[in-house]
């Protein structure tokens, strides 16, 4: 256990101000990966130090910036190349077939047969999961803690992966999809992937050990508050 | 000699631009940081709705910040846009266990001014740019009789604004603690505790 002297408590504020030498600075910066009460101690003292900025005169914005921020986007976006790999909101609201697509695959996967669509729909659904299939995914059922499944995975060799949730979010929430690596300094942090109001979000799981899935209030959160349960990705 | 300025304006401040505008929009209330969070996550996301209401929230402040720091409203207006445009394309970097996101924010647009300051102060200086600057600059302590010195200093550390004046020289003005202690006469010790006494006093306004 730590002691309350171990703490650089006293080197904090120049630490903020970068007034450390440096072998003091490198002493905080190791005490600071393992001490959260001294990390949220220097984030004081940076939110201290950018406080500076509430006391200058009241300044009206000028237009000009955020129409220059939309064309710089709107460039940027036009310039990029064809992602593999587009966002989830992106993706459905270009191709609202997808969570149908989805569900067809599980079903396939499963076995069962419950939804009945239309030709052309199906068709496209089940291209849509032959393609995941024919691109070696594998499949791996999402359960809770005490084993109830709650959806499936499809995970794909090149990261990728295809969430398939059983049940459509309640109105106002989200499903939220988190990565966690087993070890490193990141160990068993969430880090959001992807959110649906829908059950289908295509996501990015390279550098991950798991993939897990939790309610949200609609719009996310920075980390699970209702978590459903967690899956461990194969070893690549 | 080193006279302190006014509380909320270092000397090293560029001369005023502009009065003040007291704009006849109404000012959008301020956001919990909960939602602005929350809107990180979409943004991550690319719901392009997130950065504008971003945008809506915090651009009055990251404003202030540049033209404080720059001095032109052109310079101003150029790094307010590429604070946002960075903030869309790094918005996965923000990790709310080191700070608020309206500090990430005022992160990302102290940095893009200090670049542009440094790249300034690169450049070799013209005569007429020089005007108004050398006011601001001391000889150096040693220059001087040392009875001066040190009762020039022993003024300067009791004036109560002098702390905040060095620490808003150092943030605004991006002036190193060398470059403060060669522009103040300071001893560099006497420079860093003002600026941590700065620091702390900041850090009382903080809760808890």
């Amino acid at each position: 256990m730590t002691r309350p002297d171990d703490h650089p408590t006293d080197l904090l504020p120049d630490y903020v101000l970068a007034s450390l030498d440096p072998d003091q600075d490198m002493t905080v910066d190791t005490h600071l990966q393992s001490c959260a009460d001294c990390r949220v101690e220097v984030a004081r003292l940076r939110e201290a130090l950018f406080s500076l900025a509430d006391d200058l005169p009241a300044v009206a914005v000028p237009e000009g910036p955020w129409k220059a921020i939309q064309a710089q986007r709107s460039r940027s976006s036009a310039q990029a190349p064809p992602s593999s790999a587009p966002s989830v909101s992106v993706r459905l609201r270009r191709f609202p077939v997808w969570p149908l697509a989805a569900a067809i695959a599980l079903i396939m996967a499963v076995g069962g047969y419950t939804l009945v669509s239309t030709r052309s729909g199906v068709q496209t659904a089940q291209a849509s999961a032959r393609h995941w299939l024919a691109q070696g995914a594998r499949l791996l059922t999402l359960t809770s803690k005490n084993g109830q499944p709650y959806g499936s995975m499809y995970v794909r060799p090149d990261g990728r992966a295809l969430l398939v949730l059983n049940k459509k979010a309640a109105p106002g929430q989200v499903y939220q999809a988190w990565g966690r690596q087993a070890s490193g300094p990141r160990a068993g942090v969430p880090t959001s992937l992807g959110l649906t109001g829908g059950t289908v979000m295509e996501v990015s799981w390279r550098g991950y050990d798991s993939v897990g899935v939790s309610i949200e209030p609609a719009g996310g959160s920075l980390a699970p508050t209702h978590p459903l349960g967690r899956t461990r990705l194969p070893e690549s | 000699m080193y006279a302190a300025p006014t509380p909320h304006r270092s000397q090293h401040a560029p001369a005023p631009l502009e009065p003040p505008v007291t704009s006849t929009e109404p000012t959008p209330l301020p956001l919990p940081d909960t939602a602005h969070q929350q809107l990180i996550v979409q943004l991550r996301h690319e719901h392009e709705d997130a950065l504008k209401a971003l945008y809506d929230s915090l651009s009055g402040v990251t404003y202030r910040v540049c033209l404080r720091m720059l001095g032109t409203p052109e310079d101003a207006q150029e790094v307010l846009q590429d604070t946002f445009v960075r903030l869309a394309d790094r918005a996965d970097r923000y990790d709310p266990s080191r700070g608020t996101v309206r500090t990430f924010v005022l992160t990302i647009v102290h940095h893009l001014c200090l670049e542009r300051l440094r790249t300034r102060r690169s450049r070799p200086v013209r005569e007429h740019d020089r005007e108004g600057e050398e006011a601001f600059d001391l000889p150096s302590q040693a220059a001087r009789d040392p009875l001066d010195a040190a009762l020039v200093q022993a003024a300067l550390t009791a004036l109560p604004d002098t702390d905040r004046a060095l620490l808003e020289d150092m943030f605004f003005g991006g002036y190193t603690h060398a470059e403060i202690t060669a522009r103040t006469g300071l001893p560099l010790g006497t420079v860093k505790s003002c600026l941590r006494r700065a620091l702390l006093k900041l850090r009382e306004r903080m809760l808890p």
